[in-house]
């Protein structure tokens, strides 16, 4: 068995559209050697975002704030798992990452994205993905 | 952690920190985020005539996103399932939760991390003989993009 004495866990949100619209998503949780094959970068006072991907949301960095560059890190494991948006919670708008924004839009977008999380987080299936990734960061 | 909630247009910066007791009920841990919260005792390996006892600690993340922080000092990271012979007391880090929102994100970490503790001698089957549950949980919203 294999040891990390810094295991790090990250969980990656990745729509799927049907005429325009978010029908499913993938949520993939990759496990990642904390302290091997890590690469980051560093946030700019222009604010870039950070694209990877397994994610549709794209990340706005903060200026001299380190973060992890996933697309570049070397994964340990991973599981996926995929959920059906309904009706009502699907949503024909993207995010923005240019100004101007369109204030009501985006954060009607939000409000879909939270209603997403707080829905597929309370399926068992949810759980059985980190169970399973830690079996498999286990068996490695 | 220290969280920066000086940000503008952050809307929702929330944090907690906690640990389940043997009945499973969670508790909180003392301190805070801005000054550190104290350590709380999970195992104890009393001296014995038992020779060559050593205890390993393993730890894993049972849900969420989170990462150690190793710049933070005066913890101690035993390797993972690595027996040792046990002389003073360690002191583990549960991996911190982390959000970071801007420009309309939305984050919640909420991450549970177990640390297990087994202890073996010579003549003595393999022991586990305690597991130690935590729990942090962050959330932030972003509610503008400057």
């Amino acid at each position: 068995m294999a040891t990390y004495n810094n295991l790090i866990t990250q969980e990656f949100v990745k729509e799927t559209r049907t005429d325009g619209a978010v029908t499913s998503i993938t949520i993939k949780v990759v496990a990642y050697d904390g302290d091997n094959n890590m690469t980051t970068v560093t946030g700019s006072a222009s604010g870039e975002y950070l694209v990877h991907t397994d994610s549709t949301w794209q990340n706005r960095t903060i200026e001299d704030e380190v973060y992890y560059d996933w697309d570049n890190c070397t994964a340990l494991t991973s599981q996926t798992m995929n959920y059906t948006v309904p009706e009502a919670d699907q949503t024909s708008l993207t995010q923005s990452t240019t100004h101007p924004h369109n204030h009501t839009e985006q954060l009607e977008y939000q409000t879909k994205r939270i209603a997403w999380e707080d829905s597929y987080k309370v399926l068992s299936g949810y759980d059985d993905l980190y169970s399973n990734l830690t079996t498999a960061v286990d068996a490695l | 952690m220290l969280p920066d909630h000086t940000l503008a247009s952050i809307a929702y910066p929330e944090e907690t920190a906690s640990w389940k007791n043997a009945a499973g009920t969670n508790q909180s841990f003392s301190g805070n985020f801005s000054s550190g919260f104290t350590p709380v005792k999970i195992a104890q390996l009393d001296t014995g005539s038992v020779s060559n006892r050593e205890v390993s600690i393993t730890t894993a993340v049972l849900q969420g996103t989170g990462n150690y922080r190793t710049t933070i000092s005066g913890y101690t990271n035993q390797g993972q399932g690595t027996f040792f012979t046990p002389s003073s007391t360690k002191n583990m880090r549960a991996p911190a939760a982390t959000a970071t929102a801007a420009c309309y994100n939305s984050v919640a970490n909420d991450v549970y991390t177990s640390v297990e503790f087994r202890v073996k001698a010579t003549g003595y089957n393999t022991k586990v003989f305690n597991k130690f549950i935590s729990n942090k949980y962050v959330n932030a919203i972003s509610n503008n993009c400057l």
